[in-house]
C-alpha cells in the first residue's frame, strides 16, 4: 500500500489550443519591415476587391475601431497597415468567439498584406494563428496545407515557441476519432511524427509521441523519443520532466518500482534537470522529493519536499510533507505540519489524515479520519478493508465497510483480499509474493495476524522483514515499526 | 547624332481630315451657295440625341473632278455640341491640307446659340498655319478657325472648298473621305467622332474616268450611280453612323474603318513607276560620294559587310531632317547632295543608301511604306498614301532580303522597326506589280529578358546583380528613353525599382546606349535593406513575374469588359522572360519552396515557370510568351479573365532555413558509402532521425547492426528507427538488446 503519488495532469487540450501566446495580446504589432519580394497588387484592384469584406467586417464587429480602419483602407489603397489590423482584430475575435467566418475574413486581409510584403514576420505569425485555428477546429480542408506554407516561413526565432501546424491536426484528429469512437492511435503516431519533422524545437510533439508510446507500455522508445527532442531542445524542463515521469512510470509498471532502483535514479536525474530551467515548480520539487524518498535519500527528499512547501504552501503540500515526515518516523513534527494542513483545508477525507495518525498509533483520530474518508465511496481497496480492520480493531469500534463494496486490482491484490479474508493462508499469499512490494506486505500482514493470534516472536521477525525490504514510501514501514515497539 | 522616328512624307491623308492646298497664309471667307438646306430647315425636324456629348447632324461633301483630272471639292458639316467637353473640342476647327498642291477656302462658319441666336465666324479668327517642328521643313498646313460662342446646346456648321493647283501624278485622281467627322480633341489628347446621323459622299466626273472605290458595305453604304449627257455622279450616303469610341490595342485594319477611299488607278504598278520616275534621276553621285564608297569597297568585301558599312556610313554622317519646302514631298534630293548636306529625310537617305548599294554591286532600291501609326487601310485601292521610305535590298547571292531603314536612331541595323512589322510596302522600280507586306519579326526577337542574382546576403541586408536585356521593340524602345529622357538617370532607377518596389536600386548603367550595333541593355545593382536576421535566421525571397508585365505590357490598364467597345489586337507578339537565381545565404541554409508561380496556357498567352536546385542555389526560369492575336469583343471577355488570373499569380516564395545538419548528413552519406563503419551509421541514422527521414535512418541503422552487431547503441538507434517505423515490437527488442549489451536507456 503507497502513499498516493502525484500524477501527472496531461493538458493536452489545453497546451494546444494557441499555436502561439501572440493571439493573446490585444495590441495590434506594426507590420513595419522591410521585405524582400517584388509583388505589387495595383491599389484599384483592392479597392474593388475588398468593398464586399468591408461591408461585411462592419456587420461581424461592429466597432468603432474596425470602422476607422475600414476608412482608412478605403482612404489609402496602397497602404497595409489597415488591412493588416483589420486582419489581426478579426483572427483575435475569430479564435476567442470560435467564429468561422471571421477567421476567413481575417485569412484574406492578411493574405492580402503579405502579398504586398511577403515574409514580413509578423503578419505571417498573425496568418499562421488563422490557419491553426482552423486546422484545430476542422473549418476547411485547404487550412492544413496554408499553415505548413507559413509555418515554414516563420523565423526559426518563433518557430521554437508555435506549435507546428501538424499539432493542430493532432488534436484535431483525436477529438475526431473520439467522437467517432473509432481509435487509432497509429494514425496519431504518424501525425505526431509529422509535427517533429515540421518543428524539431517544438518539445510539446515529442511528449505527446512519447504519451502515446507509453501508453502502450513501449517505455524504451518513449524515453528514446524524450531523448531524442532533449537533444534538440536543450532547454526544455517539460521534455525532462516527461523523461523522470516516463521513468517512474516504467518502474511502477509491474506494480513495484523498487524493483527498478536505475530507473527511480534516471528519474531523480531529469527532474533534477529539469527544475534549474523550472526551479519555482511545485510539482517537479515534489516529484524529485519522492524519487529521493524511494531511494532512501531522507533528507534529500525532505529537502525537496520543503522547497515545494516553500514555494506554495498549500493544504495539499502541507499535508504531503506530514505525510512524508509521518512515514519517516518524525511524528511530532509530521504532527505540527498535518495540523498546519488542516488550517489550510486539509480535511479528514483525505487518506494521509488517517495514516498519519496510525502511524503514530493513535487510533482514535484515525478511526475519526477513516470515517470521513470512507463516508462517500462507493468502492474499496484491500488495503482500506485492511485499514478499517487495523482501526476497528485497536479503536475498538465498529466501522460499516460492506465487503462486496471491496475490489482488487491486481493478482496480488486478490490474493491478499483472500489471506485477510481468511480464504487462503499465509503460506499461499507467501507463494505469490515475488517483489519487494508484494513481500513487504506479506510480511506486515502475515506479521500482524501473527501478532494477533499471540505468536509475537514470529510477528517480530516478520516485520522486521517488512522493513528490511527498502520499500521506503509503504506504509507498512512505520506500522511494523509501530508494533516493533509496543 | 540625335534623330527623330518619323513619319516622313509630308503629303499623307491625314487621319482627321482630307488634303487641302492653300498658296496664302491667310483665308479668305467668301460668301457661298451652301451644299445643303439653311440651317433653320436643316434642323426642323431634327431631334437631338441629349444623352451623346456632340452629334453630326450633316456630313456633306461634293467633288466635282474635270477633264484633267483636277478636282474641286464642297464640304459642309453641321454638329450639335451637347457637354462642356464638346465645346472645348470643337470651339477650334482645324483642317489639314498640303499647300503645294491644293488651296483651300472656309466659304461659311455660324454658331446657332442655344437661344436661336446666328453668330457668324470674325473674320480675325481664321489662319493657316505650319505645324511646328524643329526638324521638318514642307508644305503641309492646316486650316484653323475658332467658332464664336460655341456653347452646350449650339449647333456650329461650316463649309470649305479645296481645289487641285497641281497634280501629285499627272493625269489621276485619288482621294480619302471618312464617312464621318473626325475633330481633334483640345490640348491635343487625340482624336474624336461622334455619331453621324446623315453624310453623303458625292463625285461628279466626266464619264470617261473610271473611279475604283472600296467596299463601305459594312457601313450600310453603297455606290449609286447615275449617268447623263457623258457625266456620272456617284453617291455613297449613310444615316446614323455611331460614335466611334477610340481604345487602346484595337485592330490596326479597323483605324479607318469609315474611309471612302477613292482613285482613278488600277494598278499599284503605276504608282511604283511614277515614284520611281521621282527617284531614279536622283540616284547619282559626285566625287565626294564616289570617293566613300571606294573607301568602304576596301573594307567590306561581303554583300552583308557593305549593307553594315553602308548603314553605318549614314548613320554617322547624315542627320534626319525634313527639309522639302516647295518640293511637293515625294521628290527626293540628289543622294550626293545628301551626303554633303549631312543631311536628309527618309527618302533622302533611303536614295542616298540605295544609290551607294547599287556602286557597291548590289540590288537595292527604295520602298514606299505604310507605317503602323497609319494604321492598316484597305489596299486594294490604289493611292499614294504612304508616310515612310526605306530601302529594300532583294535576296541575292550571299544576302537574304532585307528591309534596312536608316532614319531612325534607336533600331539596331538594319534599322528594322515594329512600324514597319505587317505593314504594306511598295517597292519602287518598274517592275513593281503589287504591294508586298513587309515580314513580322517572330514574338522571340521582341523581348524582355530580366536576370536577376541574389549574390549577396551580409547580417541585414542582401544585394542582388541584375542585366536587363531587350531584343525588337523593347530594345528600341528602352534606347529611345535613354536617348530622349532628360533625367534618364533617375528615370530609369524609377523603372527598375519598380520591379522590386521595396528595394533600393543602388546602380544602374546603360549599355550600349549610341552603338547601334550592339544591343541597349541595362545592368545594375539592388540592395534590400534590413531583410534578413542574419546568422541562422530564415531569408525569405520573393519574385513574381507580373512586376515586368506591368512594366512592359499594358496588360494591367485593360479595359473591363464592360466598357470594351472595340475588338482588341496583340502585335506583334513578345517574350517576357525571367532568370532569378536565389542564393543562399550561407551552406547550411536550406531552400524551401513555399510557393511556386503557376503556369498558364491559353489562346492568349503561355506562361512557363520552372524552378530548381543549382549547385544549393535555387533558381527559377520564367518564359511568358504573349502571342500575337486579334480577337472579337466576344472573346475580350475571357481574355480579361486570363490576364487576370495571370496578374494574379502566386509568387514565388523561396525561403532558406537554417540547417546545421545539412553539412553533416552530406559528409556522413559520403563516409558511410565509402567505408560502412558502424559509428558513422548510428550517427547518420541518428541525424536522418532528427529531420524525420525515418526510413532511411532504419536502413542506416540496420547496417549498423549489421557491420557490428555487438554495438549496443547500434540497437538503441535500431529501435528508435523501428520505432518510428511503427515496428514496435522490433523496436522492444532492439532496445532490449541495447540494454543487454550495456545500453542503458
Amino acid at each position: 500500500m503507497k502513499h498516493c503519488s502525484t500524477q501527472l495532469i496531461f493538458m493536452l487540450m489545453l497546451v494546444l489550443t494557441m499555436a502561439s501566446c501572440d493571439t493573446s495580446s490585444s495590441a495590434v504589432k506594426p507590420i513595419a519591415q522591410h521585405n524582400l519580394t517584388a509583388t505589387q497588387q495595383p491599389n484599384s484592384l483592392n479597392a474593388h476587391k475588398f468593398a464586399i469584406y468591408f461591408d461585411e467586417s462592419k456587420k461581424l464587429n461592429a466597432t468603432q475601431s474596425i470602422d476607422k480602419l475600414i476608412q482608412t483602407a478605403v482612404q489609402e489603397p496602397g497602404n497595409p497597415e489597415p488591412l493588416y489590423s483589420l486582419g489581426y482584430l478579426h483572427m483575435q475575435s475569430g479564435i476567442s468567439t470560435k467564429n468561422k467566418r471571421e477567421l476567413e475574413l481575417a485569412d484574406i486581409y492578411l493574405n492580402d498584406v503579405l502579398a504586398k510584403l511577403p515574409g514580413n514576420n509578423v503578419v505571417l505569425s498573425a496568418l499562421y494563428n488563422v490557419y491553426y485555428e482552423s486546422v484545430l477546429r476542422n473549418y476547411n480542408a485547404t487550412a492544413f496545407d496554408n499553415a505548413k506554407a507559413i509555418f515554414t516561413q516563420l523565423p526559426e526565432s518563433a518557430k521554437a515557441t508555435t506549435n507546428p501546424p501538424s499539432l493542430a491536426k493532432f488534436v484535431a484528429t483525436a477529438l475526431q476519432q473520439e467522437k467517432d469512437r473509432a481509435l487509432n492511435i497509429q494514425a496519431l503516431r504518424d501525425i505526431l511524427l509529422q509535427a517533429i519533422q515540421e518543428s524539431p524545437l517544438a518539445d510539446t510533439s515529442y511528449i505527446h509521441l512519447a504519451k502515446l508510446y507509453r501508453d502502450d507500455r513501449y517505455f524504451a522508445l518513449a524515453i528514446a523519443t524524450l531523448k531524442l527532442g532533449a537533444e534538440n531542445i536543450r532547454n526544455s524542463a517539460e521534455l525532462y520532466k516527461a523523461i523522470a515521469d516516463t521513468y517512474i512510470k516504467r518502474a511502477e509498471v509491474n506494480g513495484c518500482s523498487y524493483e527498478h532502483k536505475s530507473d527511480i535514479e534516471n528519474a531523480a536525474k531529469y527532474y533534477q534537470l529539469a527544475i534549474p530551467l523550472k526551479p519555482d515548480d511545485q510539482v517537479l520539487h515534489v516529484a524529485l522529493s519522492e524519487s529521493f524518498l524511494d531511494q532512501n535519500r531522507n533528507q534529500l527528499g525532505l529537502s525537496e519536499a520543503k522547497i515545494a512547501l516553500d514555494i506554495k504552501s498549500s493544504a495539499e503540500a502541507l499535508g504531503l510533507y506530514a505525510q512524508n515526515l509521518s512515514m519517516l518516523g518524525y511524528q511530532t513534527q509530521a504532527l505540527t505540519f498535518l495540523e498546519q494542513a488542516k488550517t489550510e483545508g486539509y480535511n479528514a477525507e483525505r487518506a494521509g489524515y488517517h495514516e498519519i495518525y496510525m502511524n503514530m498509533g493513535d487510533w482514535k483520530n484515525a478511526l475519526n479520519g477513516f470515517n470521513a474518508y470512507i463516508k462517500d465511496r462507493d468502492k474499496f481497496t484491500v488495503y482500506d478493508l485492511i485499514k478499517r480492520d487495523l482501526i476497528a480493531q485497536h479503536s475498538k469500534a465498529e466501522i460499516s465497510l460492506p465487503d462486496y463494496k471491496v475490489v482488487t486490482n491486481t493478482p496480488w491484490e486478490k490474493s491478499l483480499l483472500n489471506f485477510w479474508t481468511e480464504r487462503s493462508t499465509a503460506e499461499d499469499l507467501k507463494k505469490v509474493a515475488y517483489t519487494s512490494c508484494e513481500k513487504t506486505e506479506y510480511y506486515f500482514y502475515s506479521g500482524y495476524k501473527d501478532l494477533q493470534a499471540g505468536n509475537t516472536a514470529q510477528a517480530h521477525a516478520k516485520f522486521s522483514e517488512a522493513i528490511k525490504q527498502n520499500t521506503y514510501r509503504f506504509i507498512e514501514r512505520p506500522l511494523a515499526r509501530y508494533f516493533l515497539e509496543q | 547624332m540625335k534623330k527623330k522616328f518619323a513619319v516622313c512624307f509630308a503629303l499623307v491623308f491625314s487621319i482627321t481630315t482630307h488634303v487641302f492646298a492653300q498658296s496664302a497664309t491667310d483665308v479668305n471667307i467668301k460668301t457661298a451657295d451652301r451644299l445643303g438646306p439653311p440651317l433653320t430647315a436643316l434642323l426642323k425636324n431634327y431631334k437631338p440625341d441629349l444623352n451623346a456629348d456632340a452629334e453630326i447632324i450633316s456630313r456633306n461633301t461634293q467633288i466635282t473632278i474635270d477633264e484633267n483630272y483636277f478636282s474641286n471639292s464642297v464640304s459642309y458639316v453641321a454638329i450639335h455640341i451637347n457637354s462642356d467637353e464638346a465645346v472645348r473640342d470643337y470651339s477650334q476647327i482645324s483642317i489639314s491640307f498640303n499647300s503645294f498642291y491644293e488651296d483651300i477656302t472656309l466659304e461659311f462658319a455660324n454658331v446657332r446659340t442655344p437661344e436661336g441666336d446666328i453668330d457668324t465666324i470674325k473674320p480675325d479668327a481664321t489662319q493657316i498655319q505650319s505645324p511646328s517642328d524643329e526638324n521638318f521643313y514642307q508644305d503641309r498646313k492646316d486650316l484653323l478657325f475658332s467658332l464664336p460662342n460655341v456653347r452646350k446646346g449650339s449647333i456650329i456648321e461650316f463649309q470649305y472648298r479645296t481645289k487641285d493647283t497641281k497634280k501629285i501624278i499627272p493625269n489621276q485622281w485619288f482621294d480619302n473621305f471618312p464617312m464621318n467627322w473626325w475633330e481633334g480633341r483640345a490640348a491635343g489628347q487625340g482624336v474624336r467622332s461622334d455619331a453621324v446621323l446623315n453624310t453623303e459622299v458625292s463625285i461628279t466626273a466626266p464619264k470617261k474616268i473610271n473611279v475604283y472605290s472600296n467596299d463601305l458595305t459594312n457601313l450600310k453604304i453603297a455606290r449609286t450611280l447615275q449617268e447623263k449627257n457623258g457625266v456620272q455622279i456617284l453617291t455613297w450616303k449613310g444615316k446614323n453612323l455611331p460614335k466611334i469610341e477610340l481604345q487602346d490595342s484595337m485592330p490596326r485594319v479597323d483605324r479607318r474603318s469609315t474611309q471612302l477611299r477613292l482613285s482613278t488607278m488600277e494598278s499599284w504598278q503605276q504608282v511604283a513607276s511614277w515614284a520611281n520616275q521621282l527617284a531614279e534621276p536622283h540616284v547619282i553621285s559626285d566625287a565626294n560620294l564616289d570617293k566613300l564608297i571606294t573607301s568602304i569597297s576596301k573594307t567590306a568585301t561581303t554583300p552583308e559587310e557593305k549593307t553594315k558599312a553602308v548603314y553605318k556610313a549614314i548613320q554617322e554622317k547624315v542627320r534626319y531632317v525634313f527639309a522639302h519646302v516647295g518640293r511637293g514631298g515625294y521628290e527626293p534630293h540628289n543622294a550626293f547632295e545628301v551626303l554633303t548636306n549631312g543631311y536628309g529625310d527618309c527618302k533622302d537617305q533611303t536614295i542616298l543608301a540605295v544609290t551607294m548599294l547599287r556602286k557597291l554591286g548590289l540590288k537595292a532600291d527604295a520602298a514606299l511604306v505604310l507605317t503602323r501609326s497609319r494604321g492598316l487601310p484597305d489596299m486594294k485601292i490604289t493611292s499614294v498614301n504612304f508616310d515612310h521610305m526605306i530601302v529594300h535590298i532583294p535576296a541575292q547571292p550571299g544576302l537574304a532580303e532585307i528591309w534596312m531603314d536608316t532614319s531612325g536612331d534607336k533600331g539596331l541595323y538594319p534599322g528594322f522597326s515594329v512600324g514597319l512589322e505587317g505593314q504594306p510596302a511598295l517597292v519602287v522600280n518598274e517592275a513593281t506589280q503589287s504591294i508586298v507586306t513587309i515580314p513580322e519579326l517572330p514574338a522571340s526577337e521582341h523581348f524582355v529578358h530580366f536576370d536577376l542574382t541574389f549574390d549577396k546576403a551580409d547580417s541585414k541586408n542582401v544585394a542582388a546583380n541584375f542585366s536587363l536585356t531587350l531584343g525588337g521593340e523593347f530594345e528600341q524602345r528602352l534606347r529611345g528613353m535613354w536617348q530622349y529622357s532628360r533625367e534618364r538617370d533617375k528615370s530609369f532607377r524609377e523603372m527598375i525599382s519598380r520591379i522590386y518596389s521595396n528595394a533600393e536600386v543602388a546602380k544602374v548603367t546603360a549599355n550600349n546606349a549610341d552603338d547601334l550595333w550592339q544591343s541597349f541593355n541595362l545592368t545594375g545593382q539592388y540592395t534590400f535593406n534590413n531583410v534578413w536576421n542574419g546568422g541562422k535566421e530564415p531569408l525569405t525571397y520573393g519574385f513574381n513575374i507580373s512586376q515586368l508585365i506591368y512594366l512592359f505590357t499594358n496588360f494591367r490598364d485593360i479595359h473591363k469588359p464592360s466598357d470594351r467597345l472595340q475588338d482588341y489586337e496583340i502585335s506583334p507578339g513578345h517574350n517576357i522572360s525571367a532568370h532569378i537565381k536565389f542564393a543562399r545565404p550561407t551552406p547550411n541554409h536550406l531552400a524551401t519552396i513555399s510557393s511556386q508561380g503557376q503556369n498558364f496556357d491559353n489562346e492568349f498567352f503561355t506562361l512557363t515557370q520552372k524552378g530548381r536546385e543549382e549547385n544549393g542555389d535555387y533558381v527559377v526560369d520564367i518564359s511568358l510568351n504573349i502571342k500575337g492575336n486579334r480577337f472579337t469583343l466576344q472573346e475580350y471577355n475571357r481574355f480579361y479573365e486570363q490576364v487576370h488570373q495571370l496578374l494574379d499569380a502566386n509568387d514565388w516564395t523561396i525561403i532558406y532555413r537554417y540547417d546545421s545538419n545539412a553539412a553533416d548528413m552530406a559528409s556522413l552519406k559520403d563516409a558511410t558509402a565509402i567505408n560502412g563503419k558502424a559509428a558513422d551509421l548510428i550517427k547518420l541514422a541518428r541525424l536522418q532521425i532528427k529531420i524525420g527521414e525515418y526510413d532511411k535512418a532504419l536502413e542506416a541503422a540496420q547496417r549498423a547492426v549489421k557491420n557490428e552487431p555487438q554495438s549496443a547503441e547500434a540497437h538503441y538507434v535500431l529501435g528508435l528507427a523501428q520505432g518510428y517505423n511503427n515496428r514496435l515490437n522490433d523496436s522492444e527488442k532492439s532496445f532490449a538488446k541495447a540494454e543487454e549489451l550495456g545500453y542503458k536507456i
